[in-house]
C-alpha cells in the first residue's frame, strides 16, 4: 500500500514523458509507475462500458499488457494517455463485440471517498443510508440504459461524460472526426433522455 | 424508492447523475493482486511471444529448405541434359570434320580418323589488354622444318619491367 503511494508521488512529481522514455527502453518499474498512474482511470472507463467488474479488471491487466509489448511503437504523435486509451477501447470494443451483451446489472461494489461537491447533488436533503440507496440504484438504471446503445455509443458517452475527456481526444482514441463524437453523442444522450425519462429532468 | 422518484418533481438531470457516477467510479485500488498479476501476464505474453517468434523462423528455415531440394535436383538433371547435348554435338562435329579431311588430300595423307578428335573449345576469349598483352606474338619466323618465333611476355608483378623475350624451337 505504502509502495503504491509513493509511485503515485512519483508520477506526480516526475514528468510522465521521462517514465515513458524510460519504459520504452525497457524499464519495467517505470512502466509500473505509470501503470499505477493510469490503471483506475482507465479501469473505470473499462468497466462503464463492460458493466462488469472482472471482465473490466481481465481487460485493464490485457491492455497494460499490450501496452508494455507494444511501448517501442509509440511514436509520440499522440499523448501517452491518448494511445493507451485507445489500446483499451479498442480491447474492449472487440471483447464487447464478441460478447455481445451479456450485461451485469449490478451495482457498484467499489465506492470511491465522496468528496464536498457532493453537496451539489440533488439529494441533500436525504440522511446518508438512503441517499446512497437511491444513488445505487438510479446508477444501476442508467447502466441499463447505457447498455442499451451501441458499444461506440455508450464508449463516448462513458468517455465524455464519465471520464471528462475532450471531444478531440475522444476522436483520437477513436479513429474518428470530432463531427462524428459530437454527433454520436447527442444522440446518445437523446436515447438516454427517453429511457430514462422517469427518473430524470 | 425509485417509484416514489416516478411522481417527484425534484427529479436529477441527466448530466447531475453523470456527475453522481462520476464520483462512484469503481476502483482497483483495493485490488493489491492487480499489479502482479499485470506482471506475471506480462512475463508470459513475453515468452510465449518469443518462442513464437523463434518457432515461426524454425519453421521459415524448414520450409525453404525443403524447398530448394526439388529446385537442387532440377539444375543437377538440367546439367547433366545439357552435358549430353554437348556430347552428342561434338561427336557429330568430329564425325563432319573426319569427313571433310578425307576429301582434301594433304590431310588424309597426315591424319588418320582414328587420330582426329575434334574437342569444343568452350573458354571464354578474354577482353582484358593486360592478358592479351602479356601473351601476344611479336614475331614469328618460319625456316624451313624448323619454326622459330620470339615472344614477349610481362612480368605480373612489376609491368613496367623489362621486357623478356624467349626463343622457342621445334
Amino acid at each position: 500500500m505504502d509502495a503504491s503511494i509513493d509511485k503515485r508521488k512519483l508520477v506526480t512529481n516526475c514528468d510522465i514523458d521521462d517514465l515513458v522514455e524510460s519504459a520504452i527502453s525497457g524499464n519495467f518499474e517505470a512502466f509500473d509507475s505509470i501503470m499505477v498512474h493510469y490503471r483506475d482511470r482507465l479501469f473505470g472507463v473499462i468497466y462503464n462500458m463492460t458493466l462488469n467488474h472482472s471482465d473490466a479488471a481481465d481487460l485493464t491487466q490485457e491492455t497494460f499488457v499490450k501496452a508494455f509489448r507494444s511501448i517501442s511503437k509509440f511514436k509520440r504523435k499522440s499523448s501517452f494517455f491518448t494511445w493507451i486509451y485507445r489500446i483499451g477501447v479498442n480491447l474492449t470494443l472487440t471483447f464487447l463485440k464478441k460478447k455481445r451483451s451479456k450485461y451485469f446489472f449490478s451495482f457498484d461494489q467499489f465506492f470511491g471517498n465522496t468528496s464536498n461537491s457532493d453537496s451539489q447533488l440533488f439529494l441533500s436533503k436525504e440522511n446518508s443510508s438512503v441517499k446512497n440507496t437511491l444513488l445505487n440504484e438510479l446508477h444501476e438504471k442508467l447502466n441499463e440504459a447505457l447498455s442499451k446503445l451501441s458499444d461506440k455509443h455508450r464508449t463516448i458517452v462513458v468517455l465524455y461524460e464519465i471520464d471528462g475527456i475532450s471531444h478531440k481526444e475522444i476522436a483520437e482514441i477513436m479513429n474518428c472526426t470530432e463531427g462524428t463524437v459530437r454527433s454520436r453523442l447527442h444522440y446518445a444522450k437523446l436515447q438516454l433522455q427517453s429511457l430514462l425519462s422517469d427518473y430524470v429532468r | 424508492m425509485l417509484d416514489n422518484m416516478k411522481n417527484s418533481t425534484e427529479k436529477p438531470t441527466l448530466e447531475e447523475l453523470f456527475d453522481s457516477k462520476r464520483l462512484h467510479q469503481p476502483s482497483l485500488s483495493a485490488s493489491s493482486k492487480f499489479d502482479d498479476d499485470v506482471k506475471i501476464r506480462t512475463l508470459n505474453s513475453f515468452h510465449s511471444y518469443n518462442s513464437l517468434k523463434t518457432n515461426k523462423y524454425l519453421i521459415l528455415f524448414t520450409v525453404l529448405f525443403f524447398s530448394c531440394i526439388p529446385f537442387y535436383y532440377f539444375l543437377l538433371s538440367d546439367v547433366s541434359v545439357s552435358n549430353k547435348s554437348v556430347i552428342t554435338y561434338t561427336e557429330q562435329k568430329s564425325s563432319i570434320l573426319v569427313e571433310e579431311s578425307s576429301q582434301n588430300s594433304k590431310l588424309s595423307d597426315d591424319l588418320s580418323s582414328s587420330e582426329f578428335e575434334y574437342v569444343e573449345n568452350s573458354y571464354l576469349v578474354s577482353s582484358s589488354t593486360d592478358y592479351e598483352k602479356s601473351f601476344a606474338l611479336k614475331t614469328m619466323v618460319l625456316e624451313n622444318d624448323t619454326q622459330l618465333y620470339t615472344s614477349i611476355s610481362l612480368d605480373d608483378d612489376t609491368f613496367n619491367s623489362q621486357e623478356m623475350s624467349h626463343n622457342h624451337t621445334f
